[in-house]
C-alpha cells in the first residue's frame, strides 16, 4: 500500500488509488476499441461497426459514471489534503480520454465508408501504429498512475513515457492525414473530412492522456510540499 | 470578587477564544484538506481539555502576582470586561485578535488606574519574549518544513498525504493542547487568582471555548489566518503549527501569555521563505501583525477608563 516498510497508514488513499486505477481500466477498455472499430469500417462490415461502436459508448458511458462517484467520494472526503482538486481535475482528464474515443467512434460510423483509397488509408501501416501509439499512451497513463505508490523520481520518469507515445501518435497522424490529402482527389469529400475529423478526434485520446500526465506534474510539485 | 461573577465573565471570554481561534484550531486543518470538521472539532477539544487541565495552572499567576502584586476585584473586573468588549468587538468584524496582547495590555491598564506597582521588569520580559516570538517560530518552522521535505522525499504520493494526514492531525491536537494551556489558562489564572477555582470551573471554561469553536469553526475568522494570508500546502501547515506549538509550551513553562498568532504568523512566513515563490497576503499581514501593537494599547486605554466605574 505504501512505500514505508512496515507500515500501513493510508488506506483511504490506498481504496481510492485503485477505483481511479479501475476507472482508467474501463476508459482504456473503451479506446481498445477504435483498431477493431476501424478494421471492421474499412472492411466494409456495417454490424460489426454497430457492435464495435455500441460497445465503445456502454465502456465510455460506464466511464463516465465510475468518474462521477470517485469525484464526489473525493470532494466529500478528508484525504489528498492539498491536492484533491488537481486529483479531481487528473479524473476528468482520463474520463476524457473515454469522451474522445466516443466522439471518434460516431464519426467514423457516421456515414458508411465505400472508396476503395479511403479504406486503404484506413488499412494503412500509418493507421495501425497510429491507433497503437494511442492505446500505448493510455498505458502509460496507468503506469504513471501506479508509481503513486512509488516515488517521485518514477514519477517522473513515466510522465515522459506518456509525452513519447503521444508524440509518435502525432507523427503517424502527420503520415496519415499527408496520404489522406495526396490520395484526395476523387474521394468523396465527405469522405475525406470525414476520415480527417476521426484521425483528430481519435488524436485526442493520445492528447488527454498527455494532458492527464501534465496534472500529475502538478499533484507532485503540489504533494510534495 | 464573587466566584459566579469571575465564572461568568472568564466563559463569556473563553466562549469568544474558542469563536476567535476557529480559524487556527479547525479551519487549517480543514482548509487544507487533511481532516474533516467532525475530526477536527474531536481532536481540537481533546487537546483544549487536556492542556487547560494538566498545565493551565502554569499560567495562573501570569498577570495578578507577577505583573503586579495581588491584584483587586475592581482590576480583575475591569480585564476581564475590557478584553471581552475588545476581543467580542473584533471578533464580530471578523478582524483576528490576540487574546493575551488584549488581557495583558487591559491588565496593565487597570493596574495603572488603580495605581497599583506595575513591574517594569516582567512586563518587558513579556513584551521582548512577543518579539522574538514569531522570529523565532519562524526559524523552528523553516528548519521542520527542510526536514519534513528531506524525509518525504523518496516517499510515495500515497506515503506523503497519508503523512501529512496523521502529521496534521497530531500538530492540531497539540495546538488546541498548547493554546488551551496558556490562553485559558490566562484567562482562568485572571479570573479566580491562585487560590479560587476549581476543576470543574477548568471543564466549564474549556466546554465554553469547545461550544464557540464548533459553532463557528466554519465562520469569516475562520479564514483569516489560514487561507487569506498565505496559500500552504500540508507540509507547511505542518511545520509552522510545528514551530508554533513549540514556542507556546516554551510561554506556558515560563508563565508569559502568548498569542497564537504571533507565533503561527511567524511560522507561516518560515514555511514561505523555504520556497522562491509563495503567495502573501502583505496587507492582511500587515493588518495583522500591527494590530499586536495597536490592540494592548487600546485595551490599555479602555481598562484606565474603565476602572472608576467599577
Amino acid at each position: 500500500m505504501v512505500s514505508l516498510p512496515g507500515l500501513v497508514f493510508s488506506r483511504k488513499e490506498g481504496a481510492m488509488l485503485q477505483a481511479l486505477q479501475a476507472d482508467l481500466r474501463i476508459v482504456r477498455e473503451t479506446e481498445q476499441e477504435i483498431p477493431g472499430l476501424v478494421a471492421a469500417v474499412a472492411e466494409g462490415d456495417a454490424a460489426g461497426s454497430l457492435s464495435r461502436r455500441n460497445r465503445i459508448f456502454e465502456l465510455e458511458s460506464k466511464a463516465a459514471d465510475a468518474k462521477r462517484d470517485l469525484s464526489t467520494q473525493i470532494a466529500e472526503g478528508a484525504f489528498f489534503g492539498g491536492i484533491r482538486e488537481d486529483i479531481i481535475n487528473l479524473l476528468d482528464k482520463i474520463e476524457k480520454i473515454a469522451d474522445k474515443a466516443k466522439d471518434a467512434a460516431r464519426l467514423i460510423t457516421l456515414a458508411e465508408i465505400t472508396d476503395v483509397k479511403a479504406r486503404d488509408i484506413l488499412r494503412s501501416e500509418d493507421m495501425t501504429q497510429f491507433l497503437a501509439n494511442l492505446d500505448l499512451a493510455v498505458v502509460a497513463l496507468q503506469r504513471l498512475i501506479e508509481a503513486f505508490e512509488i516515488d517521485r523520481k518514477t514519477i517522473l520518469k513515466r510522465v515522459h513515457s506518456v509525452e513519447e507515445y503521444e508524440e509518435a501518435a502525432d507523427s503517424f497522424k502527420q503520415n496519415m492525414l499527408a496520404a489522406l490529402f495526396e490520395k484526395s482527389r476523387g474521394i468523396d469529400p465527405i469522405t475525406v473530412i470525414l476520415v480527417r475529423d476521426f484521425v483528430f478526434c481519435a488524436d485526442d485520446v493520445a492528447d488527454n492522456a498527455e494532458y492527464a500526465s501534465d496534472v500529475v506534474l502538478v499533484l507532485v510539485a503540489k504533494g510534495y510540499g | 470578587m464573587d466566584e459566579t461573577v469571575a465564572l461568568l465573565l472568564a466563559g463569556i471570554l473563553t466562549f469568544v477564544f474558542g469563536w476567535n481561534n476557529s480559524s487556527i484550531l479547525i479551519g487549517n486543518e480543514r482548509g487544507s484538506g487533511t481532516l474533516s470538521g467532525r475530526e477536527s472539532t474531536i481532536l481540537c477539544s481533546i487537546g483544549i481539555i487536556l492542556g487547560v487541565v494538566l498545565e493551565g495552572s502554569k499560567m495562573r499567576g501570569s498577570l495578578g502576582g507577577t505583573i503586579s502584586g495581588q491584584a483587586t476585584d475592581p482590576v480583575i473586573l475591569a480585564t476581564l470586561v475590557v478584553s471581552i468588549v475588545l476581543t467580542l468587538g473584533l471578533t464580530v468584524v471578523a478582524i483576528p485578535v490576540s487574546f493575551s496582547n488584549t488581557m495583558v495590555g487591559a491588565f496593565t491598564g487597570a493596574a495603572f488606574a488603580s495605581s497599583i506597582e506595575i513591574r517594569a521588569g516582567y512586563i518587558t520580559t513579556i513584551l521582548v519574549f512577543w518579539m522574538v516570538a514569531p522570529l523565532a517560530t519562524m526559524a523552528v518552522t523553516f528548519l521542520a518544513y527542510r526536514a519534513i521535505e528531506r524525509a518525504t522525499a523518496s516517499w510515495s504520493l500515497l506515503s506523503v498525504d497519508a503523512f501529512n494526514r496523521a502529521g496534521v492531525s497530531l500538530v492540531s491536537l497539540a495546538l488546541a493542547y498548547v493554546l488551551s494551556a496558556n490562553n485559558i489558562g490566562l484567562i482562568y489564572g485572571t479570573a479566580f487568582g491562585t487560590a479560587g477555582g476549581s476543576l470543574p470551573f477548568v471543564l466549564a471554561l474549556a466546554a465554553s471555548a469547545i461550544v464557540a469553536m464548533a459553532i463557528f469553526g466554519r465562520g469569516n475568522v475562520a479564514g483569516t489566518v489560514g487561507d487569506r494570508l498565505l496559500s500552504l500546502r500540508p507540509q507547511g501547515v505542518l511545520a509552522a503549527f510545528s514551530g508554533t506549538i513549540v514556542m507556546m509550551w516554551i510561554a506556558t513553562q515560563l508563565g508569559i501569555p502568548i498569542s497564537v498568532s504571533q507565533c503561527l504568523i511567524g511560522g507561516m512566513f518560515g514555511a514561505a521563505f523555504t520556497k522562491k515563490i509563495a503567495v502573501i497576503n502583505r496587507r492582511l499581514s500587515l493588518e495583522v501583525v500591527s494590530s499586536w501593537v495597536v490592540i494592548p494599547l487600546a485595551a490599555f486605554i479602555l481598562a484606565v477608563v474603565l476602572v472608576p466605574f467599577v
